[in-house]
């Protein structure tokens, strides 16, 4: 309590105390002035005696009944101020502490983009739109037939502004939007912004949630509704209502037990605020008086809307439902102003009894309840008969959907990122929206793909574990993740924290870091695939081999990075030193200490799945790396920006050295290590495989244009899993990329690059009919000058270079 | 002769303008404003003229953020441009808009990197590549870096001479 707050309580207390002592004081000089004269006209001195002896108990007995009164009065008048602070103390801060409110990306849709109609489905499904047989009416509501849909979109407000809702057609061909235009006016609509999907709070330890309303959001037949079930006479009373207590006392006597209730809406906020819902006698009498206070500090609108955002509505697991805007959405999965007459008796029928009436698990109870909520409102007028039949009528239509946090991964990710901004207790209790990157289509997918590859790829211990993280090309923002092969369980979120050996995803840093040097090398360069020996300075030999366990005499880069030889690689990493490649990767956007070891050269280096997408990024974007970020925007409780995570970029590498890398990249994708993507993806992409030392883990890297994945599995405890980076994540990649919109990967080079026929032995100019010559990119400049003379294929292998 | 003629009197106006910017701190403030004005008058039609053909969707959205970049709003600009970037992420005039606003938001480093981005989806668009030199000069400037600058102008002179 602070010294303002214990000022307005002793202000008023003190005043009372000066006044009674005031009193007191008065009738004691009085009294003590009346004694001395009756004292002298007393009559005989015994009689005097006992008669002064019962006097003298009788005016002991009227001071202690006087103190007792003065007392009491004083007693309840402290009392009675000390809930008057309590009443206002509590609604003159803030009410509530409002959890963030996390979203997810929201869905842009404009002629032109590549959508399917089931990822239309499904996000329409997730924001709970209701599909209807006809032209949508009301915002939240959609027609869909063939490829065709008719949308009325929501209002909401985004960090740019408002976006108003709009009634929209939607004509999809080829999986492309073909079509969009305004139903009314039949123009077309360049651009339709649905509102974000809610994806979980972050919660204060009370697990309290709601959305706060103001009362002008509320409709009117809401108000009314409520008023005329809870509390008829709630604008005329002061906050209890004699009648109402007297009839309810009248009604639970002839019942012989409680069967009505005489409380005003002012006493239920009361009780729901400052009150336990025991039923004694006390409790009542505080109620009552409570609610007196309420009315004389606050006029009836705020103590309405009060109450419509405290009451409890029911429990989502360790969240609490509070107020109708929140239950709105809980059940219904609409704004209030969205609700039908029959679904806003079912809410109200829920103030009675949350958990008894609650529609999702006790639907036959909550029907009767909103049956009679609708008889009530009918029976006052507010609608007529047949109007109450037909919404009697109507079958009890509850949001099945789980609205726990559905990805715990992801949220995770926003609340890291979040804690260095903001105080994690704001974040609990400041109502922020938070706009994140998440693409909820992109994640199911993701999580789809795990589910249905993992029991393939594990048939016996069901201890495989997964990470997947992929991210938008150009932008940097992380589009879904998953950290468990559990995806919504929300433990070790091993996309983040699992740092395991990265294997040959590291070949394409060592060769970049090579290529860099466009003078010394190029993907024409001539590496050594012989026996390498090492011995480390504690006289540990090192030797590396290739997984085919063979050795392939001299080959150039392009072949070495293709069919990802370990020993070409490490001889050049080893030519390079340490401080290339680390810098080649600082480039990349990432700052890991590499330890002084050779095998860092075959991925004997420690990185999550995350870091890996944030390389990998920079190569998908020819070296402008962006930093991965998963919020977009902060907005306060009031919808005002607070904050943008703003794009950003940054080229350090260099865009030629690494245009060659892709080039090899997508190459690997076609007839490399990743040769089994060619099947089944109908666009060109591009990546690398990595497996560690004794199949700890099976990595896969790659990229289209516009999206980059990661996937990673392995044991926790480090056993081998026996897959490869191909059999194994690159398994799980390819279903994640067969089932959302992707473009194939850029593979027009810019103006530094000239293609060159070079003979594949030799690394020397070659002609594209001579046996062995292959056409690779080179940076201006570095390609070969020398040529190796063309030694003419056979027809048929003449013939195979022209089918490629 | 006619867009030669064009493309030499912006970029002249344009150094012109660019090479009196330390002493631009101290003019008044109404000269500064209006200074402002031709800038992005300026850079507004280089945008317009070189402007691939976008989608609906891309050529709305910056539309927007032109309009929220005359009156100054550069953050809901900047969102705007997100947006339309995240549509078609080789947009290279939005990139340039987004160099734009990183200089007046007195960011110079992230100015160069938006103009060099917007640079390398630039493909033929000389006019839309001396803008981005520009301002690349310009943060330059800013940041104080000597070399940034000459190797901006080498880049200028280049263009200009196409």
């Amino acid at each position: 309590m602070n010294y303002r707050t214990a000022g307005r309580i002793i202000r008023p207390v003190s005043f009372i105390i000066g006044r009674l002592k005031c009193c007191f004081i008065k009738s004691v000089t009085r009294r003590k002035s009346r004694k001395t004269p009756s004292r002298r006209k007393s009559a005989p001195r015994k009689k005097r005696k006992q008669g002064s002896r019962s006097l003298a108990n009788a005016r002991s007995t009227k001071r202690a009944v006087g103190w007792i009164v003065i007392a009491s009065v004083l007693v309840t008048t402290l009392y009675v101020l000390w809930l008057d602070y309590r009443v206002v103390d509590r609604f003159a801060g803030r009410l509530w502490s409002i959890p963030a409110r996390v979203y997810a990306r929201p869905l842009e849709l404009y002629e032109g983009k590549k959508i399917t109609v089931a990822e239309l489905l499904f996000e329409l499904n997730r924001l709970d739109y209701q599909n209807i047989s006809q032209t949508p009416d009301k915002p939240g509501r959609f027609h869909h037939w063939a490829n065709h849909f008719e949308i009325k979109t929501r209002t909401f407000r985004f960090s740019d502004g408002e976006e108003q809702s709009k009634e929209v057609r939607i004509d999809i061909k080829r999986s492309t939007i073909s079509a969009l235009y305004d139903l009314q006016t039949r123009k077309a609509v360049p651009l339709v912004r649905l509102d974000p999907v809610y994806v979980t709070g972050i919660f204060p330890a009370h697990g309290e949630d709601r959305i706060l309303l103001r009362l002008d959001d509320v409709p009117d037949m809401f108000k009314q509704m409520l008023v005329m079930v809870e509390d008829r006479r709630f604008y005329q009373h002061f906050g209890i209502d004699i009648k109402s207590i007297a009839r309810a006392l009248i009604a639970n006597i002839k019942a012989g037990r409680t069967v009505q209730g005489g409380s005003t809406i002012t006493q239920q906020l009361v009780k729901n605020m400052f009150l336990t819902p025991d039923r004694s006698l006390w409790r009542k009498l505080n109620e009552a008086i409570m609610a007196v206070l309420l009315e004389l500090h606050y006029d009836k609108q705020q103590i309405l809307e009060t109450y419509l955002n405290e009451v409890y509505l029911g429990q989502d697991a360790e969240r609490a439902i509070h107020g109708f805007g929140l239950a709105s959405d809980f059940y219904f999965g609409k704004s209030l102003d969205e609700l039908d007459l029959d679904q806003m008796a079912v809410l109200i029928g829920m103030v009675k009894g949350a958990s008894y009436y609650n529609p999702v698990r006790n639907p036959q109870r909550s029907t009767e309840r909103r049956n009679i909520v609708i008889d009530t409102i009918q029976m006052y007028g507010l609608i007529s008969a047949a109007q109450a039949d037909y919404q009697k009528s109507k079958k009890l239509v509850v949001t099945s959907r789980n609205k726990r946090a559905l990805y715990p991964a992801f949220v995770n990710l926003v609340q890291r990122q979040l804690t260095r901004d903001y105080d994690p207790e704001d974040l609990k209790s400041e109502g922020l929206q938070i706009f994140t990157t998440l693409d909820p289509f992109i994640q199911h997918v993701t999580e789809q793909s795990i589910r249905s590859t993992l029991p393939i790829l594990d048939r016996h211990t069901n201890e495989l574990q997964v990470a997947a993280v992929v991210t938008s090309t150009d932008s940097g923002e992380v589009l879904a993740i998953v950290g468990d092969r559990n995806p919504s369980y929300a433990g070790f979120n091993r996309a983040l924290d699992a740092k395991r050996h990265i294997g040959s995803l590291m070949k394409p840093v060592v060769y970049l870091a090579a290529l860099r040097q466009k003078d010394k090398y190029t993907l024409g360069t001539i590496l050594s695939d012989t026996r390498l020996r090492i011995e480390g300075e504690d006289r540990k030999i090192w030797e590396p081999e290739n997984y085919d366990k063979a050795y392939h005499g001299d080959v150039i880069m392009y072949e070495a990075l293709l069919k990802s030889y370990n020993i070409p690689v490490a001889r050049l990493g080893l030519e390079l030193g340490l401080s290339r490649i680390a810098e080649t990767l600082r480039q990349l956007g990432n700052s890991t200490v590499l330890p002084p070891y050779p095998s860092i050269t075959l991925g004997a280096v420690d990185m999550s799945p995350f870091e890996i997408a944030s390389i990998y990024q920079t190569f998908a974007t020819n070296g402008f790396h962006s930093p991965l970020r998963s919020v977009r925007a902060v907005l306060d409780s009031k919808g005002m920006p607070l904050k943008r995570y703003q794009l950003d970029v940054k080229r350090e590498s260099d865009p030629a050295a690494i245009e060659l890398i892709n080039f090899v990249l997508h190459k690997v994708t076609q007839s490399g290590t990743a040769a089994g993507l060619s099947d089944g993806l109908d666009i060109d992409v591009a990546g690398k495989t990595g497996t560690s030392d004794e199949l700890y883990d099976s990595w896969f890297a790659g990229f289209s244009s516009d999206k980059v994945a990661v996937v990673w599995l392995g044991f926790d405890d480090q056993r081998p899993t026996g897959l490869t980076g191909a059999s194994g994540a690159m398994r799980v990649w390819k279903r994640i990329f067969r089932g959302i919109s992707a473009s194939s990967v850029r593979q027009a080079m810019s103006e530094d690059i000239r293609w060159v026929w070079i003979d594949q032995e030799t690394g020397l100019l070659s002609d594209k009919h001579c046996e062995n010559a292959v056409e690779l990119p080179f940076i201006i400049g570095s390609e070969p000058t020398e040529s190796a003379g063309c030694k003419a294929g056979s027809p048929l292998d003449w013939l195979k270079k022209i089918l490629k | 002769m006619f867009r030669r003629l064009c493309l030499a009197a912006t970029a002249g106006l344009l150094i012109g303008q660019l090479a009196c910017a330390p002493a631009g701190y101290q003019k008044r403030e109404t000269e500064a404003v209006s200074e402002k004005a031709t800038t992005l008058a300026m850079a507004t039609q280089t945008w317009q003229r070189t402007s691939a053909s976008a989608l609906p969707a891309v050529e709305d959205l910056v539309k927007q953020a032109d309009s929220q970049i005359a009156s100054r709003n550069f953050d809901v600009a900047a969102d705007k441009l997100e947006r339309a970037l995240r549509i078609s992420p080789d947009y290279a005039p939005a990139w340039s808009r987004m160099a734009h606003i990183a200089l007046n938001e007195a960011d110079p480093s992230r100015a160069i990197q938006m103009a060099k981005r917007s640079n390398s989806h630039a493909a033929n668009a000389v006019e839309l590549k001396l803008l981005n030199w520009q301002y690349i000069r310009k943060a330059s400037q800013m940041l104080g870096d000597t070399d940034g600058v000459l190797n901006a102008d080498k880049s200028i002179n280049i263009l200009q001479s196409l």
